[in-house]
Protein backbone atom coordinates (compact mmCIF):
# COMPACT_ATOMS: atom_id res chain seq x y z
CA UNK A 1 0.00 0.00 0.00
CA UNK A 2 1.04 3.58 -0.45
CA UNK A 3 2.52 5.06 2.62
CA UNK A 4 0.90 8.20 3.94
CA UNK A 5 3.03 9.29 6.81
CA UNK A 6 1.39 12.15 8.61
CA UNK A 7 3.89 13.43 11.10
CA UNK A 8 1.40 15.57 12.95
CA UNK A 9 3.22 15.55 16.21
CA UNK A 10 6.68 14.41 15.31
CA UNK A 11 8.39 17.73 15.39
CA UNK A 12 7.88 20.49 17.88
CA UNK A 13 11.42 21.83 17.82
CA UNK A 14 14.27 22.03 15.30
CA UNK A 15 16.05 19.13 16.97
CA UNK A 16 12.96 16.99 16.65
CA UNK A 17 12.60 18.06 13.06
CA UNK A 18 16.09 16.78 12.41
CA UNK A 19 15.14 13.53 14.02
CA UNK A 20 12.09 13.29 11.83
CA UNK A 21 14.14 13.86 8.72
CA UNK A 22 16.45 11.11 9.77
CA UNK A 23 13.48 8.91 10.42
CA UNK A 24 12.23 9.52 6.92
CA UNK A 25 15.59 8.66 5.45
CA UNK A 26 15.59 5.34 7.27
CA UNK A 27 12.01 4.64 6.49
CA UNK A 28 12.25 4.65 2.73
CA UNK A 29 15.25 2.33 2.79
CA UNK A 30 17.02 4.49 0.25
CA UNK A 31 20.04 4.96 2.40
CA UNK A 32 20.34 4.36 6.07
CA UNK A 33 21.08 6.00 8.30
CA UNK A 34 21.03 9.51 6.89
CA UNK A 35 23.22 12.02 8.63
CA UNK A 36 21.17 15.17 8.66
CA UNK A 37 24.19 17.34 9.30
CA UNK A 38 25.77 16.24 6.03
CA UNK A 39 23.57 18.44 3.86
CA UNK A 40 25.90 18.99 0.95
CA UNK A 41 26.37 15.44 -0.14
CA UNK A 42 23.17 13.76 0.92
CA UNK A 43 20.59 16.47 0.88
CA UNK A 44 18.46 14.80 -1.74
CA UNK A 45 18.07 11.60 0.19
CA UNK A 46 15.65 12.54 2.93
CA UNK A 47 13.77 14.70 0.47
CA UNK A 48 13.38 11.83 -1.89
CA UNK A 49 12.32 9.66 1.00
CA UNK A 50 9.78 12.24 2.04
CA UNK A 51 8.45 12.71 -1.44
CA UNK A 52 7.93 9.12 -2.34
CA UNK A 53 6.40 8.56 1.06
CA UNK A 54 3.79 11.27 0.52
CA UNK A 55 4.81 12.91 3.70
CA UNK A 56 2.85 15.69 5.24
CA UNK A 57 4.97 18.12 7.20
CA UNK A 58 4.20 19.96 10.36
CA UNK A 59 4.76 23.69 10.61
CA UNK A 60 8.07 23.15 12.38
CA UNK A 61 9.33 20.72 9.80
CA UNK A 62 8.21 22.97 6.98
CA UNK A 63 10.06 25.88 8.60
CA UNK A 64 13.12 23.71 8.93
CA UNK A 65 12.90 22.84 5.28
CA UNK A 66 12.50 26.45 4.19
CA UNK A 67 15.24 27.94 6.31
CA UNK A 68 17.85 25.20 6.39
CA UNK A 69 17.36 22.74 3.60
CA UNK A 70 15.70 24.72 0.83
CA UNK A 71 18.59 27.17 0.27
CA UNK A 72 20.92 24.25 -0.32
CA UNK A 73 18.66 22.51 -2.79
CA UNK A 74 18.91 22.89 -6.54
CA UNK A 75 15.35 21.88 -7.25
CA UNK A 76 12.20 23.87 -7.85
CA UNK A 77 10.68 22.41 -4.73
CA UNK A 78 8.44 24.08 -2.20
CA UNK A 79 6.53 23.25 0.92
CA UNK A 80 2.93 24.11 0.27
CA UNK A 81 0.13 24.28 2.89
CA UNK A 82 -2.59 21.69 2.57
CA UNK A 83 -6.18 22.15 3.62
CA UNK A 84 -6.84 21.02 7.15
CA UNK A 85 -9.84 21.18 9.38
CA UNK A 86 -10.20 24.18 11.72
CA UNK A 87 -8.27 23.48 14.89
CA UNK A 88 -6.03 20.85 13.32
CA UNK A 89 -2.31 21.56 13.07
CA UNK A 90 -1.04 23.20 9.91
CA UNK A 91 0.32 20.73 7.40
CA UNK A 92 2.49 21.09 4.34
CA UNK A 93 3.41 18.93 1.43
CA UNK A 94 6.00 19.23 -1.29
CA UNK A 95 5.07 20.62 -4.67
CA UNK A 96 7.07 21.36 -7.81
CA UNK A 97 6.08 24.98 -8.14
CA UNK A 98 5.30 27.94 -5.96
CA UNK A 99 2.44 29.09 -8.17
CA UNK A 100 -0.37 29.38 -5.68
CA UNK A 101 -2.86 30.29 -8.38
CA UNK A 102 -2.82 26.85 -9.83
CA UNK A 103 -3.03 23.40 -8.47
CA UNK A 104 0.50 22.20 -8.92
CA UNK A 105 1.28 18.60 -9.48
CA UNK A 106 2.43 17.06 -6.23
CA UNK A 107 6.03 16.06 -6.49
CA UNK A 108 5.11 12.67 -5.18
CA UNK A 109 3.26 11.85 -8.36
CA UNK A 110 6.35 12.75 -10.40
CA UNK A 111 8.53 10.49 -8.32
CA UNK A 112 5.80 7.92 -8.31
CA UNK A 113 5.82 7.79 -12.09
CA UNK A 114 9.59 7.49 -12.10
CA UNK A 115 10.07 4.93 -9.39
CA UNK A 116 6.64 3.51 -8.77
CA UNK A 117 4.79 3.89 -5.53
CA UNK A 118 6.71 2.62 -2.57
CA UNK A 119 5.45 -0.59 -1.09
CA UNK A 120 5.87 -0.62 2.65
CA UNK A 121 4.00 -3.21 4.65
CA UNK A 122 1.86 -1.77 7.38
CA UNK A 123 1.67 -4.39 10.13
CA UNK A 124 -1.31 -2.49 11.52
CA UNK A 125 -3.24 -2.40 8.30
CA UNK A 126 -6.94 -2.70 9.03
CA UNK A 127 -6.61 -1.76 12.70
CA UNK A 128 -9.04 1.10 12.16
CA UNK A 129 -11.75 -1.56 12.62
CA UNK A 130 -10.90 -1.54 16.34
CA UNK A 131 -11.55 2.17 16.74
CA UNK A 132 -15.06 1.65 18.07
CA UNK A 133 -15.92 0.48 21.55
CA UNK A 134 -17.03 -3.12 21.86
CA UNK A 135 -15.14 -4.16 18.73
CA UNK A 136 -14.89 -7.68 20.12
CA UNK A 137 -18.52 -7.98 21.19
CA UNK A 138 -17.24 -8.25 24.77
CA UNK A 139 -17.15 -4.55 25.65
CA UNK A 140 -13.59 -3.94 24.53
CA UNK A 141 -12.14 -0.46 24.80
CA UNK A 142 -11.54 1.21 21.42
CA UNK A 143 -8.05 1.46 20.01
CA UNK A 144 -8.02 5.18 19.43
CA UNK A 145 -6.62 6.97 16.41
CA UNK A 146 -3.98 8.45 18.72
CA UNK A 147 -2.88 5.01 19.91
CA UNK A 148 -2.84 3.65 16.38
CA UNK A 149 -0.88 6.59 15.03
CA UNK A 150 1.62 6.29 17.85
CA UNK A 151 1.94 2.54 17.35
CA UNK A 152 2.69 3.01 13.66
CA UNK A 153 5.42 5.49 14.52
CA UNK A 154 6.87 3.33 17.26
CA UNK A 155 6.91 0.23 15.08
CA UNK A 156 9.25 2.03 12.73
CA UNK A 157 11.90 2.34 15.40
CA UNK A 158 11.53 -1.07 16.98
CA UNK A 159 14.68 -3.04 16.20
CA UNK A 160 14.56 -6.09 13.95
CA UNK A 161 17.04 -7.91 16.15
CA UNK A 162 14.48 -10.46 17.33
CA UNK A 163 12.55 -10.61 14.06
CA UNK A 164 9.05 -9.33 13.41
CA UNK A 165 6.66 -9.33 16.37
CA UNK A 166 3.32 -11.07 16.58
CA UNK A 167 0.83 -8.23 16.88
CA UNK A 168 -2.71 -8.34 18.19
CA UNK A 169 -5.35 -5.88 19.42
CA UNK A 170 -6.20 -5.94 23.10
CA UNK A 171 -9.56 -5.34 24.73
CA UNK A 172 -8.02 -2.69 26.98
CA UNK A 173 -7.42 -0.40 23.98
CA UNK A 174 -3.75 -1.22 23.58
CA UNK A 175 -1.85 -3.06 20.86
CA UNK A 176 0.22 -6.03 22.01
CA UNK A 177 3.49 -7.15 20.45
CA UNK A 178 5.17 -10.46 21.24
CA UNK A 179 8.47 -12.12 20.56
CA UNK A 180 8.75 -15.71 21.71
CA UNK A 181 12.05 -17.15 20.48
CA UNK A 182 12.25 -20.92 20.14
CA UNK A 183 15.63 -21.16 21.82
CA UNK A 184 17.98 -19.09 23.89
CA UNK A 185 17.76 -17.46 27.25
CA UNK A 186 14.94 -15.09 26.37
CA UNK A 187 11.68 -16.89 27.05
CA UNK A 188 9.26 -14.13 26.10
CA UNK A 189 9.27 -10.43 25.32
CA UNK A 190 5.97 -8.55 25.30
CA UNK A 191 5.57 -4.91 24.35
CA UNK A 192 2.26 -3.13 24.84
CA UNK A 193 1.58 0.11 23.00
CA UNK A 194 -1.07 2.43 24.42
CA UNK A 195 -3.65 3.36 25.26
CA UNK A 196 -2.25 6.72 24.21
CA UNK A 197 1.37 7.55 23.44
CA UNK A 198 3.12 5.14 25.79
CA UNK A 199 4.71 1.72 25.66
CA UNK A 200 5.77 -0.95 28.11
CA UNK A 201 8.19 -3.74 27.31
CA UNK A 202 8.46 -6.67 29.73
CA UNK A 203 10.11 -9.99 29.48
CA UNK A 204 11.11 -13.24 31.08
CA UNK A 205 14.75 -14.12 30.58
CA UNK A 206 16.41 -16.94 32.43
CA UNK A 207 13.34 -17.05 34.62
CA UNK A 208 13.76 -13.44 35.67
CA UNK A 209 11.29 -10.67 35.06
CA UNK A 210 12.33 -7.35 33.57
CA UNK A 211 10.56 -4.28 32.29
CA UNK A 212 11.16 -1.01 30.49
CA UNK A 213 8.61 1.69 29.75
CA UNK A 214 8.49 4.90 27.80
CA UNK A 215 6.22 7.65 26.60
CA UNK A 216 6.04 9.67 23.44
CA UNK A 217 8.75 9.17 20.83
CA UNK A 218 11.96 10.97 21.52
CA UNK A 219 15.45 10.79 20.13
CA UNK A 220 16.23 8.45 22.97
CA UNK A 221 13.48 5.93 22.20
CA UNK A 222 15.20 4.15 19.33
CA UNK A 223 18.44 4.00 21.32
CA UNK A 224 16.74 2.53 24.40
CA UNK A 225 14.89 -0.06 22.38
CA UNK A 226 17.97 -1.04 20.41
CA UNK A 227 19.95 -1.48 23.61
CA UNK A 228 17.16 -3.55 25.12
CA UNK A 229 16.91 -5.82 22.10
CA UNK A 230 20.67 -6.20 21.95
CA UNK A 231 20.81 -7.13 25.62
CA UNK A 232 17.94 -9.59 25.34
CA UNK A 233 19.33 -11.30 22.27
CA UNK A 234 22.63 -12.19 23.95
CA UNK B 1 -23.60 -37.49 40.76
CA UNK B 2 -23.86 -34.92 38.04
CA UNK B 3 -21.73 -31.82 38.02
CA UNK B 4 -23.57 -28.97 39.67
CA UNK B 5 -23.12 -25.27 39.13
CA UNK B 6 -19.87 -24.22 40.76
CA UNK B 7 -18.34 -27.67 41.04
CA UNK B 8 -14.70 -28.17 40.11
CA UNK B 9 -14.29 -29.92 36.78
CA UNK B 10 -12.71 -33.38 36.53
CA UNK B 11 -8.96 -33.35 36.24
CA UNK B 12 -9.04 -35.32 33.01
CA UNK B 13 -11.43 -32.97 31.23
CA UNK B 14 -10.43 -30.23 28.82
CA UNK B 15 -11.41 -26.58 29.21
CA UNK B 16 -11.47 -24.53 26.04
CA UNK B 17 -12.48 -21.03 24.98
CA UNK B 18 -13.63 -19.84 21.59
CA UNK B 19 -11.35 -17.22 20.02
CA UNK B 20 -12.83 -14.70 17.60
CA UNK B 21 -9.73 -12.67 16.68
CA UNK B 22 -7.24 -14.33 14.38
CA UNK B 23 -4.26 -12.50 15.87
CA UNK B 24 -5.00 -13.83 19.33
CA UNK B 25 -3.66 -17.25 18.41
CA UNK B 26 -0.11 -17.50 17.17
CA UNK B 27 1.59 -20.72 16.12
CA UNK B 28 0.13 -22.88 18.87
CA UNK B 29 0.15 -20.30 21.62
CA UNK B 30 -2.18 -17.65 22.93
CA UNK B 31 -1.26 -14.03 22.40
CA UNK B 32 -1.42 -12.07 25.64
CA UNK B 33 -3.70 -9.51 23.99
CA UNK B 34 -6.40 -12.18 24.03
CA UNK B 35 -6.55 -11.71 27.80
CA UNK B 36 -6.91 -7.94 27.82
CA UNK B 37 -9.95 -5.84 28.57
CA UNK B 38 -12.89 -7.73 30.00
CA UNK B 39 -11.78 -11.26 29.09
CA UNK B 40 -10.88 -12.01 32.69
CA UNK B 41 -13.75 -10.57 34.68
CA UNK B 42 -15.19 -10.51 38.17
CA UNK B 43 -17.92 -13.09 38.67
CA UNK B 44 -21.45 -11.79 38.87
CA UNK B 45 -22.24 -10.79 42.44
CA UNK B 46 -25.53 -12.67 42.60
CA UNK B 47 -23.67 -15.90 41.91
CA UNK B 48 -21.65 -15.66 45.12
CA UNK B 49 -18.70 -17.44 43.59
CA UNK B 50 -15.83 -18.39 45.88
CA UNK B 51 -13.31 -17.04 43.36
CA UNK B 52 -12.24 -13.52 42.38
CA UNK B 53 -11.95 -13.58 38.59
CA UNK B 54 -13.04 -15.89 35.80
CA UNK B 55 -12.29 -16.56 32.16
CA UNK B 56 -15.25 -17.96 30.33
CA UNK B 57 -15.05 -21.23 28.37
CA UNK B 58 -16.49 -24.73 27.96
CA UNK B 59 -15.85 -28.33 28.98
CA UNK B 60 -14.90 -30.89 26.37
CA UNK B 61 -16.93 -33.73 27.87
CA UNK B 62 -20.12 -31.68 27.77
CA UNK B 63 -19.59 -29.83 24.51
CA UNK B 64 -20.17 -32.85 22.28
CA UNK B 65 -18.52 -33.73 18.99
CA UNK B 66 -16.14 -31.47 17.11
CA UNK B 67 -18.95 -30.73 14.69
CA UNK B 68 -21.15 -29.60 17.56
CA UNK B 69 -18.32 -27.52 19.00
CA UNK B 70 -17.83 -25.87 15.62
CA UNK B 71 -21.53 -25.20 15.18
CA UNK B 72 -21.78 -23.71 18.66
CA UNK B 73 -18.70 -21.54 18.05
CA UNK B 74 -20.06 -20.25 14.77
CA UNK B 75 -23.41 -19.47 16.36
CA UNK B 76 -21.56 -17.71 19.18
CA UNK B 77 -19.64 -15.59 16.67
CA UNK B 78 -22.85 -14.69 14.88
CA UNK B 79 -24.36 -13.60 18.18
CA UNK B 80 -21.27 -11.52 18.98
CA UNK B 81 -21.37 -9.99 15.53
CA UNK B 82 -24.94 -8.95 16.13
CA UNK B 83 -23.96 -7.35 19.45
CA UNK B 84 -20.64 -5.76 18.58
CA UNK B 85 -18.90 -3.77 15.90
CA UNK B 86 -17.93 -5.73 12.84
CA UNK B 87 -17.96 -9.38 11.92
CA UNK B 88 -16.55 -11.95 14.35
CA UNK B 89 -15.09 -15.13 12.99
CA UNK B 90 -14.44 -18.42 14.70
CA UNK B 91 -10.64 -18.39 14.59
CA UNK B 92 -9.83 -21.27 16.93
CA UNK B 93 -9.70 -22.20 20.57
CA UNK B 94 -7.41 -21.80 23.53
CA UNK B 95 -7.42 -24.80 25.80
CA UNK B 96 -5.87 -26.48 28.82
CA UNK B 97 -6.41 -29.80 30.54
CA UNK B 98 -8.15 -29.24 33.87
CA UNK B 99 -5.35 -30.95 35.78
CA UNK B 100 -2.80 -28.59 34.21
CA UNK B 101 -4.92 -25.55 35.02
CA UNK B 102 -4.42 -26.01 38.74
CA UNK B 103 -1.56 -23.62 39.30
CA UNK B 104 -0.33 -21.04 41.73
CA UNK B 105 1.12 -17.66 40.80
CA UNK B 106 3.62 -16.08 43.18
CA UNK B 107 1.53 -16.99 46.24
CA UNK B 108 -0.96 -14.41 45.00
CA UNK B 109 -3.56 -16.48 43.23
CA UNK B 110 -4.50 -20.03 42.33
CA UNK B 111 -6.27 -21.18 39.21
CA UNK B 112 -8.78 -23.97 38.57
CA UNK B 113 -11.67 -24.91 36.31
CA UNK B 114 -15.23 -24.76 37.61
CA UNK B 115 -18.42 -25.85 35.95
CA UNK B 116 -20.73 -22.84 35.46
CA UNK B 117 -23.58 -23.78 33.13
CA UNK B 118 -25.61 -21.10 31.41
CA UNK B 119 -29.17 -21.22 30.15
CA UNK B 120 -27.91 -21.36 26.59
CA UNK B 121 -24.77 -23.39 27.20
CA UNK B 122 -24.85 -26.49 29.39
CA UNK B 123 -21.12 -27.04 28.75
CA UNK B 124 -20.08 -23.64 30.08
CA UNK B 125 -17.17 -23.58 32.54
CA UNK B 126 -14.84 -20.91 33.84
CA UNK B 127 -11.13 -20.87 34.34
CA UNK B 128 -11.19 -19.33 37.79
CA UNK B 129 -8.75 -17.24 39.80
CA UNK B 130 -8.78 -17.40 43.57
CA UNK B 131 -7.03 -14.26 44.73
CA UNK B 132 -6.07 -11.57 42.26
CA UNK B 133 -3.14 -9.43 41.31
CA UNK B 134 -2.93 -5.73 42.17
CA UNK B 135 -3.69 -2.87 39.87
CA UNK B 136 -0.18 -1.89 38.86
CA UNK B 137 1.12 -2.36 35.34
CA UNK B 138 4.01 -4.45 36.60
CA UNK B 139 1.74 -6.93 38.33
CA UNK B 140 -0.35 -7.24 35.18
CA UNK B 141 2.79 -7.78 33.14
CA UNK B 142 4.14 -10.50 35.42
CA UNK B 143 0.76 -12.17 35.26
CA UNK B 144 0.62 -12.01 31.45
CA UNK B 145 4.01 -13.67 31.12
CA UNK B 146 3.02 -16.40 33.53
CA UNK B 147 -0.54 -17.10 32.46
CA UNK B 148 0.10 -17.34 28.72
CA UNK B 149 2.40 -20.28 29.44
CA UNK B 150 -0.57 -22.26 30.72
CA UNK B 151 -2.67 -22.10 27.58
CA UNK B 152 -2.45 -23.87 24.24
CA UNK B 153 -3.95 -22.78 20.94
CA UNK B 154 -5.56 -24.43 17.93
CA UNK B 155 -6.47 -22.54 14.81
CA UNK B 156 -9.67 -22.93 12.88
CA UNK B 157 -10.11 -24.10 10.25
CA UNK B 158 -7.55 -26.88 10.11
CA UNK B 159 -6.57 -27.77 13.65
CA UNK B 160 -9.67 -28.37 15.71
CA UNK B 161 -9.31 -32.12 15.29
CA UNK B 162 -6.27 -31.85 17.56
CA UNK B 163 -8.36 -30.67 20.48
CA UNK B 164 -7.64 -33.41 23.02
CA UNK B 165 -10.33 -35.71 24.23
CA UNK B 166 -11.07 -35.74 27.90
CA UNK B 167 -9.37 -38.64 29.65
CA UNK B 168 -11.12 -42.01 29.73
CA UNK B 169 -11.91 -41.52 33.39
CA UNK B 170 -13.46 -38.11 32.80
CA UNK B 171 -15.55 -39.52 29.96
CA UNK B 172 -16.60 -42.49 32.12
CA UNK B 173 -17.66 -40.16 34.91
CA UNK B 174 -19.59 -38.08 32.44
CA UNK B 175 -21.37 -41.22 31.13
CA UNK B 176 -22.21 -42.35 34.65
CA UNK B 177 -23.60 -38.94 35.49
CA UNK B 178 -25.69 -38.84 32.35
CA UNK B 179 -27.02 -42.34 33.03
CA UNK B 180 -27.79 -41.45 36.63
CA UNK B 181 -29.59 -38.30 35.52
CA UNK B 182 -31.71 -40.21 33.04
CA UNK B 183 -32.52 -42.85 35.66
CA UNK B 184 -33.57 -40.18 38.15
CA UNK B 185 -35.62 -38.47 35.47
CA UNK B 186 -37.40 -41.74 34.63
CA UNK B 187 -37.88 -42.59 38.29
CA UNK B 188 -39.66 -39.28 38.82
CA UNK B 189 -42.00 -40.05 35.98
CA UNK B 190 -40.48 -37.59 33.60
CA UNK B 191 -40.59 -39.98 30.64
CA UNK B 192 -42.12 -38.52 27.56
Amino acid sequence: MTVTAKIYSAATSPSEAELAWRYLGDRAHIISPFDVTDYDTKLDIPLLAALVSQVHLTQTMADFFKTVLRPKLEMNLFARPVTTLPGDPALYRFVLTDDHATDPTPVVSVFGSLFGKPKVDDPLEGYEQYSQANWDGRNAEPITAQTLQYARRLLKVIPETLGPPDIAPSGDGSIGLEWVPEGGRLHKLFLDIGPGPEWRAYWNRNGEFGRLAGTSLSADTRHRLQKLFNDLSR
Amino acid sequence: MSLSDGDPADDGDIWFRIVTQQGHLVRGRVHHSALGGNAIARPKEDKNRPWDRELSGRLRTLAGTLDKITQQAQAYCEALTARGQGKKTFSGVMYVRVRDAKKSFENILTTAIHYTPLDDDEAHADLTFNGWIGDTKEEQERFNLWFTDMLHALHHPGQLQYLPEASALARLLHCLRSTALKAMHNFRGGVG
